[in-house]
Parts: structure tokens; C-alpha cells; sequence
């Protein structure tokens, strides 16, 4: 094994350490972060940066250690590294700019005692035109995807600056390319106050080198050079991709050292000309120029480094290049209305690609008895803190999005892990996304996540007005509502019933099917009681309460006659023989209830992170297809179920049978990601 | 009547170095002293910045009524002696000029470890001494056999203006000896500053250490971290105990450093043997004593230090043995080496003309 430390202790030499792992294991040099000998202090980006190279090996013979940062080498974390070898002979290369000397051998010494082999010390090279680094700089190989149109990046524009911000909302409307700003976190937070997301902002921090530099077919630099690896790194690759670099600094800091970088106008609202006259029209003359430059041969793995690089794995079995991978990611919402949204596009693809999940524990039922492998994500809790799960989750998701040909989430919460697995692998990605947004919500870090996907897909409501508009920009795509419905004939339902009946001793019963929720958003006992103890007094009901595997149940509600509760996944199946469905107005039970032009009384379930429920009540119940009771209102509720017995459901079913609804949408769904995943 | 003129030796250091060199050249302080018009001179290097003179250093020059100059613009001598140059490794130059007959530089640290990798910078230390010091002759001083050979393995590969000096200048140890005990046990120690470079490789420790031991204890053991520790040993941080009152809990000194690194001579073996203990050390470091204690590699220990507790008699006839051979180390044979060396060293007069005598001239 391989093992890579720093000698430095301050955050930023934890930066360096992950960007330069993460580069070195690009291009083919297998390395890996102790776990013993990693900071026990670590921002939670860091976290995310390290977690797919820590290691918890102990060093065996033949194993190494490079070291970075060695001349800041403690005599403490000497002796974190003496424990570590355990006596253990390791190699060791200690990479830095050795000031004295002195420094040389004092480095060399407490390496030597503390690795019991004699250190080789690899002094940093300078590079002209850049401020010596802390680790060496090199290119890695990113995965570039065709775009339709460039995409440039402004790195560190000076925001505040008069005129700054108009000048970019400007360049963002131009049709020759896409705009970009790459700028610190503070600054980034200032613009998303004012502008919001229509221009796609990021701090270097929200992802790896790699992951950033593949966006951009074209980079201005605003700020001179800096020594900071991820910075430089970043530099690196996009020379190494072909990508323009151009120099937007008034006195020329990069122009006058390299002649790689081109002199463009330092003004932001003289750049679309420019670019689309001087850039677009020698792109490929550039990018040829750029990869064959001094700089590119510069910006490699010193030999040192080169010469430990094992050699490559014999390949194994190679994927079938005609049938796409698609990794689809649905978040653990209320109940398992994104899984099942994914697993119904994801079925719509089955014949033509190999579909699999990564998924939290309470959706994988579901999702491996469609027949879906499925790779278990790891859920919250209380007593970690709340991104640690994620961080598990990131690094199941790595190795999955690094096999898959593209990364599918849904959900109205992008983790860190979905957002940086589809990145980092340098996959694309297809976020499925609701549209209908509550007014109160605070979608911005949603929003701002959009920006790290190649397609957004919205599945649309059944009525116009709770879709919202498609966001200006060009990656956002509606299809039709994603639902499960397959017409049954009446033959099959009545099969269906006789087998219920038959199945909890009952004879010609009216069937009323009650999904009120698991409790999760909102205490729904009370709501449940009530209809449990009203359809009590009717001989004539044969009540099935569904409840989710994750659902919290009560007690009270088995004492019931004429209630059985039903635990299951598949409680889509019980709606088309139902002649009455109360149940919370969620996408899909709302989508499979009017499709399947089942009569429903819609109870909203309203939390802060929830969809907007009464807005689809409220559609629906204009419309006379389906009855909307507020959750308070019990007396309501048990008069309405009346109504609905004593006939109404007659009206509803009438209404809907005669509603024009849009064509389902979860084959142009499954269309549009095949067409992304190409 | 003429008295014969004493000479003049000024001893130059940075006095705020807590290890056995500073100890040592306290020693050096009282032994001279009858000798020699004593002074010192203090260099306040960048090494110990922030630090106090040593006690010792201070009490001697007071006892002794030697005047401590820091930093003076000039050092004017017939015989300086600069103890330990590697106190200069972070200094750019040195701020006294040096103008003597004899100049001798006393190599403390030895210039380059086992399997040849340079200690210190050498060069640069002897440089910035170089540059400020006008010397009929200038010597390299080691302080034991072994320091003298990684000298000279240095100045093969750096030839200058440098010469090893003929007679080793050693280490003055006189301590009060101490009885061994009559019923040895196996409780074993080992005391040294904590750097990295004074421990062995975990393996060889615990080859030293077993859990059989009835007790183990490290003093100085400030460096061994997590899994290079063994629950079976009392550690102890460098200074927690006085080092006399730790040797009284023990029986057997087994000191060994780390093979990447060799004592010069090792004082705390002689501070061991004089508290009447039995040594075990690497055979480098015996060589030192005169193989007057005993060599051994980390695997021999445990059957050593079994002959010893079975034997008491043997036991103590190894302290005397250990004991009597550390008379070679006072200040009695210091003297008498130092004397030998300004002798051997001191300026002859040219034979290849007549030296002209008063009467001549009459």
C-alpha cells in the first residue's frame, strides 16, 4: 500500500493532503490516507474530500509513505508516524522546498527514526508564473462531456466592483456560451443574495479539482496567481484538458510568465465579443496548443512519484458498452413516493439499459422486489452528527457512480454525497426534482445545487396551475406526471376484491383504503381514529388502513372490527379495487388516485420540508374529482366519508373519467437520462 | 621572581543547553580552572532562544568567579575551545570574532550517523566559525572513539582547513560512586531525553522490556505515542524525576537508541554506572566505556540480566568492573589529556636558521 501524509497541521495542509491524494489516484497512483494518522479535526468539506482514501491498514513490508509538506514536519507528528510503522520499515519520499540545508536534515533525520528506512527528499520544482506550492502540481485526466455550447468560467471577478454584477447578468444571457463564476464562499453567498441561481456560482472548496475543471471548456482569470494546491491544481487540469485559460488581470500576472495564458479584457462586459471572436472560432487550435505546451509537460507526476505507480491491473470484464449503467439515488422522504418514482422511470429504461439504486434502508424492500439491485445507503441519526451518514453514503456512491454511466437523484434535497459521487466520478447526473415548491420554503440550497447537474428533469402535476415555469437555462426538461397506473379490467378487480374478502372473512362489503402517512411529517392518529371509529358503525365497510414498514402505528386502531391493517409497499395495488381512498395528497398517491379515477377524500400533510399538498387539494377538489378535508376538520371528514358512501363517489368517478390528463411521463423521463447517459 | 605565565583559555558556548554537554562542560569549568586564566564566553544562538543558562554552568562560573560575556564584538585567546558547533545550525553567522593560537571545536554531536547521513549542516556550523576565526591552527575535538571515527569519516568527503585534533576530549565524568545492591531484581529503566532519535524501533524495546520484568521503567519516554507503548511499562516524561532518585528503583540501565542514530558518548551510562547499576548497551556505546560495560544486542538482554539476578556476586563484581574504568572519564585524567594535547599541539620554533640571541647583537 501507499500511504500519503502531510507533515503540516493547519487546515490548509489537509487541503493540499486531499487534493493531491485525489489527483495522484486519477492518474493511476493507488494512494490512500491513514486513518491513524489523519486530523482528528477536519472541516466537513474535508471530511467529504478524504473519506473515499482513508484507510485503516497498518503497514506491512513493501508498503510506502509520501509525504508532503515535509519540511513542516513536527517532532510530534514524528512520533504519530513512529507509532503508526510500529517499527516497520517504510520507504518514504518527503516532498517540500527545503529552505536550508539544515532543514534537509533535520527533516531527514526524524524520518528516518520514526520510519526506519532513510527518506528520499524530493525538493519542489518552481514553476514559472506560479507561486511555489505545497505539493507537487499536475494534470490529471477529467472526464470532458460534450456541451452544446462552452462553458467559460470567471474565477475570482472582483464583485464588488461597479458595474461587476450587470455586466455578468449580460454575459449570462448570451447564446455563444454559458457563464460560471468561481469565487471564495463569502462572495458567493453576497451574489446568491442579489441574483439568486440564474448564474451557477461555486467556492473551490464544494468540489475536488477534478470535478470543477471538467465544466470548463474555457477559463478568465481575474486575480493573480496564488500558492494554494487547489487552486493550482485545478490550473493544471485544465491545461491538461485543452482548455483556454485567459489572463483578465490588469498588470498581466499570468500572461507575462506563461504564454499559455492568453491577455483577454480585463472589462467583464467585453468578454462576450471577444470570446466569440477570438476563443469559439480556435477552440481546437487552442486546446491542441494548450496540451502540447511547456506548461502541460511541466505540470506532470515527478519522476520520483512516477516510478512508485504500480503496475495497472490486468482490465477485467469490460461493461457492455450498448447498455448504459444508470444509478438512480432516491432520497428517504415521508414515505417511498421517490423511490417509487424512480423505480417506475427506471422500469420504463429496463429494456434498454441495466438500471440499479443506491437507496436507504427503508426503500430497498421495495425497490429489490421490482427486481432492482440495490446498494443500501445509511439513514440519520440522532447520535452522529448530521452529515456523518452522508459521508458513508458518499463514499458507497463513489464507487457506484465510477461503474455507472449516469447518476440519477430524486429528491428535493441534494446531499453532499449525491452532488459530489456524480461529480467526482466524473459522471453525468440527472436530478428528478419536483416543481411544486411551498411559498414559505427555503429552496436555496436546493437551487444552488441544480448547477452541479447536466440535466434537471420535472415531472409536472396533472394541472397546469401548480406547475411552475421552467427556470430559464437550458438543462431543465418537464415530463408528464410519473404515476403508476395500469388499466385493469373489471374482471381482474373483481378477482381482486373476492380474494380481499375472502382473505378477512367478509362478504360483499363496500372497500374503503385509508394512506393518511407514517407519521413522519405530521401526527395522523387522530385523523386515523376518526375514521376507524366512524366506519365502525357501518356494517357495510371493510376498511383496509395501509401503513409504510417505517410507519408508526397505534395499538388502538386493532381493535377495530371492521379496520385491518395492512402493512405493505404495494399499496398501489389495492387502489383500483377500492371505492373509496382516503389519503394524504402526496405526488404519487394524488397521480395514482386520479389516473386510476379512483374517488378520494385528500387530507394535506403540511411540513416545512414537504411539497405544497393543499395546492393539489385544492386543483383537485375545484374540479369536483376528489374531495379536500383539512386535517382539523373531523366532523367533516366523517360527513364527507358519508356522503361518499351514500353515493357521491358515483359523481367523483363520473368527473374523472371525463378529465383530460397529460400523457405519463416516466418514459420521456427514462428518454431524456438514456440521452444524457450518451 | 617570573611567574610562569598561565594560558588563556576561553571556553566558548551557548550555556542554555539542557543535556550532558552543558553538564559536562560545567565539570570542565572547575577542572580547568587551576590550569588555565579561565573565561566564557556565551553565544546566544537562534537553537536556544528563550532559554535559561544551564544551573550548573552558572553555579560553576560563580563558584570559580569566571565572568560570563555574552556576545562580546571580539573573543581574544591563546586557546579557545568551542563546544558542540551544531548550536549554530540555524545561525547565519556568528557575531564574535575569534583571534587565538589554537582554536579547538569540540564535536559533541557526531557529525554523521550510521550509514553515513550527515547529523547536522557540518559545513555551514564550521563554516560561520570559519569565517570569524583568526587561528594558527584549527582542530577537530571529538569527545570519544566512536565520535572521532564519524569525524573522520566526515572530513574525508570535506576537506578543509580542519584537522583532528591528537587526544579525544572527553566527557569529565565524576560522580560519586554508589555501592551496587547485594540482591539485584529485574527492574530495568532507562532514562534519556526524549527525542526520536534515543528510542529504538517498538520491537527492540519490547525485546528489551518484556512483560516478565518485574518493573519497567522509562524516564524521558515523552515520544513514545499510541501503539508505541506497551501497558507493562511506567513512563515517565523527561524531567518528572530527578535522574538519582530514579536509578534508585532500578537494577539494570539497558540503554539502547535507535539504530539510525549513535550516542557520541552518553553520559547517562555514566551516570548509571556511578549509582552502581549494571549496563547493558549497544556495543558502539560500550566502546566508549572501555568495554567496561556490557555490550549486547536487544534480543541478549533478557538472558544477561537472568545470569546477573542469579548471580549477585557477578552482578556487583560488573558494577566495580563498570566503576573503576570510569576513573578514565575524571577530572584527574582530563587534565592530564588536556595537558598532552596542548603539548602535542603547541607552536614549535622553526630550525632552518640560527634564532638570534641578545649577545649576538652586543
Amino acid at each position: 500500500m501507499i500511504y500519503c501524509d502531510t507533515g503540516g497541521s493547519s487546515p490548509a495542509a489537509h487541503d493540499a493532503l486531499a487534493v493531491f491524494v485525489s489527483q495522484a489516484r486519477a492518474i493511476g497512483l493507488p494512494l490512500v490516507v491513514s486513518e491513524q494518522c489523519s486530523p482528528t479535526e477536519l472541516s466537513a468539506a474535508h471530511q467529504f474530500d478524504f473519506a473515499p482514501f482513508i484507510s485503516n491498514g497498518v503497514p506491512k513490508p513493501g508498503d510506502r509513505l509520501l509525504l508532503l509538506a515535509a519540511p513542516e514536519l513536527t517532532q510530534s507528528k514524528a512520533n504519530d508516524l513512529r507509532a503508526f510503522a510500529r517499527g516497520t520499515p517504510l520507504p518514504c519520499i518527503a516532498m517540500g522546498s527545503f529552505l536550508t540545508r539544515q532543514s534537509e536534515i533535520t527533516v531527514a533525520s526524524r524520518l528516518a527514526y520514526a520510519l526506519n528506512h532513510e527518506p528520499e527528499l524530493l525538493a519542489l520544482n518552481e514553476l514559472a508564473g506560479f507561486p511555489p506550492s505545497a505539493a507537487p502540481i499536475f494534470g490529471a485526466p477529467i472526464a470532458v462531456r460534450k456541451r452544446t455550447r462552452p462553458t467559460v468560467g470567471l474565477f475570482f471577478p472582483d464583485l464588488g466592483k461597479s458595474n461587476a454584477r450587470e455586466a455578468i447578468r449580460a454575459l449570462d444571457l448570451a447564446q455563444a456560451f454559458d457563464v460560471e463564476i468561481i469565487t471564495n464562499g463569502e462572495e458567493k453567498k453576497k451574489w446568491i443574495d442579489v441574483d439568486g441561481h440564474n448564474v451557477p456560482v461555486w467556492h473551490l472548496g464544494e468540489l475536488l479539482p477534478r470535478a470543477l475543471a471538467a465544466r470548463f471548456d474555457a477559463a478568465f482569470f481575474f486575480s493573480k496567481p496564488v500558492a494554494w494546491p487547489r487552486f493550482q491544481m485545478l490550473i493544471a487540469n485544465l491545461v491538461h484538458s485543452g482548455a483556454a485559460l485567459i489572463d483578465a488581470t490588469l498588470d498581466r500576472s499570468w500572461h507575462l510568465h506563461r504564454e499559455e495564458f492568453i491577455a483577454g479584457p480585463v472589462q467583464i462586459s467585453e468578454i462576450a465579443e471577444w470570446f466569440s471572436k477570438s476563443i469559439v472560432p480556435n477552440r481546437d487550435a487552442i486546446a491542441q496548443s494548450v496540451t502540447a505546451s511547456p506548461l502541460a509537460r511541466q505540470l506532470a507526476l515527478p519522476p520520483a512519484l512516477a516510478a512508485v505507480k504500480p503496475k495497472p491491473p490486468r482490465s477485467g470484464k469490460s461493461r457492455n458498452g450498448s447498455s448504459p449503467t444508470v444509478l438512480f439515488v432516491p432520497t428517504n422522504g415521508v414515505g417511498l413516493g421517490h423511490a417509487k418514482r424512480c423505480s417506475l422511470i427506471a422500469d420504463a429504461m429496463r429494456d434498454r439499459s441495466a438500471p440499479k439504486f443506491g437507496a436507504f434502508p427503508s426503500c430497498v424492500g421495495m425497490l429489490t422486489a421490482c427486481g432492482f439491485d440495490t446498494i443500501p445507503l445509511v439513514s440519520r441519526t440522532g447520535k452522529k452528527a448530521s452529515h456523518r451518514n452522508d459521508i458513508v453514503n458518499f463514499s458507497r456512491l463513489s464507487t457506484a457512480a465510477a461503474q455507472s454511466d449516469v447518476a440519477v437523484f430524486d429528491g428535493g434535497y441534494v446531499f453532499d454525497s449525491v452532488m459530489r459521487a456524480a461529480a467526482d466520478s466524473g459522471r453525468p447526473s440527472v436530478w428528478v426534482r419536483r416543481g411544486l415548491w411551498q411559498a414559505s420554503q427555503n429552496n436555496q440550497v436546493a437551487l444552488d445545487r441544480q448547477k452541479s447537474f447536466t440535466s434537471i428533469v420535472v415531472p409536472t402535476e396533472a394541472f397546469d396551475e401548480l406547475n411552475a415555469p421552467v427556470q430559464r437555462g437550458g438543462n431543465q426538461m418537464q415530463v408528464g406526471p410519473i404515476v403508476q397506473h395500469t388499466a385493469q379490467a373489471p374482471a381482474q378487480i373483481a378477482h381482486m376484491r373476492e380474494t380481499l374478502q375472502a382473505r378477512f372473512g367478509v362478504q360483499e362489503k363496500t372497500l374503503v383504503v385509508t394512506m393518511l402517512g407514517g407519521g413522519v411529517a405530521a401526527d395522523r392518529r387522530a385523523q386515523i381514529n376518526t375514521v376507524c371509529a366512524h366506519l365502525e358503525a357501518r356494517s357495510d365497510v371493510l376498511h383496509l388502513l395501509v401503513v409504510w414498514p417505517t410507519a408508526t402505528t397505534d395499538p388502538g386502531w386493532f381493535q377495530y372490527q371492521n379496520t385491518r391493517v395492512v402493512q405493505s409497499v404495494h399499496a398501489s395495488v389495492l387502489l383500483p379495487v377500492a371505492d373509496l381512498f382516503i389519503s394524504a395528497i402526496g405526488y404519487n398517491s394524488y397521480h395514482e388516485a386520479i389516473y386510476g379515477q379512483v374517488p378520494s377524500i385528500f387530507i394535506p400533510q403540511m411540513a416545512s420540508f414537504m411539497d405544497d399538498q393543499r395546492a393539489r387539494g385544492v386543483a383537485a377538489a375545484d374540479r369536483e374529482i376528489a374531495i379536500l378535508v383539512e386535517p382539523w376538520e373531523l366532523l367533516s371528514l366523517t360527513r364527507r366519508i358519508d356522503e361518499c358512501l351514500d353515493g357521491h363517489t358515483e359523481v367523483l368517478c363520473k368527473n374523472l373519467r371525463g378529465l383530460n390528463l397529460p400523457e405519463p411521463g416516466a418514459r420521456a423521463a427514462a428518454d431524456k437520462i438514456l440521452e444524457v447517459a450518451q | 621572581m617570573v611567574r610562569t605565565k598561565r594560558q588563556r583559555l576561553n571556553l566558548v558556548v551557548d550555556p542554555r543547553f539542557s543535556g550532558g554537554t552543558t553538564a559536562a562542560v560545567a565539570r570542565e569549568i572547575y577542572a580547568l580552572a587551576p590550569l588555565c586564566d579561565l573565561s566564557l564566553t556565551a553565544i546566544s544562538s537562534k537553537l536556544f532562544k528563550g532559554k535559561t543558562v544551564h544551573p550548573l554552568i552558572a553555579r560553576a562560573c560563580e563558584e570559580l568567579n569566571v565572568p560570563i560575556v555574552w556576545d562580546p564584538a571580539t573573543v581574544s585567546s591563546d586557546l579557545v575551545a568551542l563546544h558542540n558547533p551544531s548550536f549554530l545550525k540555524f545561525d547565519h553567522q556568528l557575531s564574535s570574532r575569534i583571534t587565538c593560537d589554537r582554536l579547538f571545536v569540540v564535536c559533541h554531536e557526531n557529525f554523521v550517523r550510521p550509514g553515513g547521513p550527515e547529523g547536522f549542516d557540518v559545513s555551514h556550523c564550521l563554516d560561520v566559525i570559519n569565517q570569524q576565526t583568526l587561528a594558527r591552527k584549527k582542530y577537530l575535538s571529538p569527545v570519544s572513539a566512536w565520535n572521532r571515527q564519524c569525524t573522520k569519516t566526515w572530513m574525508r568527503s570535506h576537506p578543509g582547513n580542519w584537522e583532528i585534533a591528537p587526544f579525544d576530549w572527553t566527557n569529565i565524568c565524576d560522580f560519586q560512586m554508589k555501592a551496587p545492591t547485594p540482591t539485584p531484581g529485574d527492574r530495568r529503566g532507562r532514562h534519556s531525553r526524549p527525542g526520536a532519535e534515543k528510542s529504538p524501533p517498538i520491537h527492540d524495546l519490547l525485546l528489551m522490556f518484556p512483560e516478565t520484568c518485574a518493573a519497567v521503567r522509562l524516564l524521558g519516554a515523552d515520544g513514545l505515542v499510541g501503539d508505541d507503548r506497551a501497558a507493562h511499562w511506567e513512563l515517565l516524561d523527561f524531567g518528572a524525576e530527578q535522574v538519582d532518585a530514579f536509578l534508585e528503583t532500578i537494577d539494570f540501565f539497558v540503554y539502547f537508541t535507535h539504530p539510525f542514530w549513535q550516542e557520541s558518548f552518553g553520559r547517562v551510562i555514566a551516570e548509571a554506572i556511578a549509582a552502581g547499576k549494571v549496563v547493558i548497551t549497544s556495543p558502539a556505546v560500550a566502546s566508549s566505556f572501555l568495554d567496561a560495560v556490557i555490550a549486547a544486542n536487544p534480543a541478549d538482554v533478557d538472558a544477561i540480566v537472568a545470569k546477573m539476578i542469579a548471580d549477585p556476586a557477578l552482578y556487583a563484581s560488573q558494577v566495580k568492573r563498570s566503576q573503576a574504568a570510569l576513573v578514565q572519564f575524571g577530572a584527574p585524567a582530563f587534565r592530564h589529556r588536556f595537558q598532552q594535547l596542548l603539548t602535542h599541539t603547541a607552536p614549535t620554533a622553526p630550525t632552518n636558521f640560527a634564532t638570534e640571541k641578545l649577545y649576538d647583537l652586543l
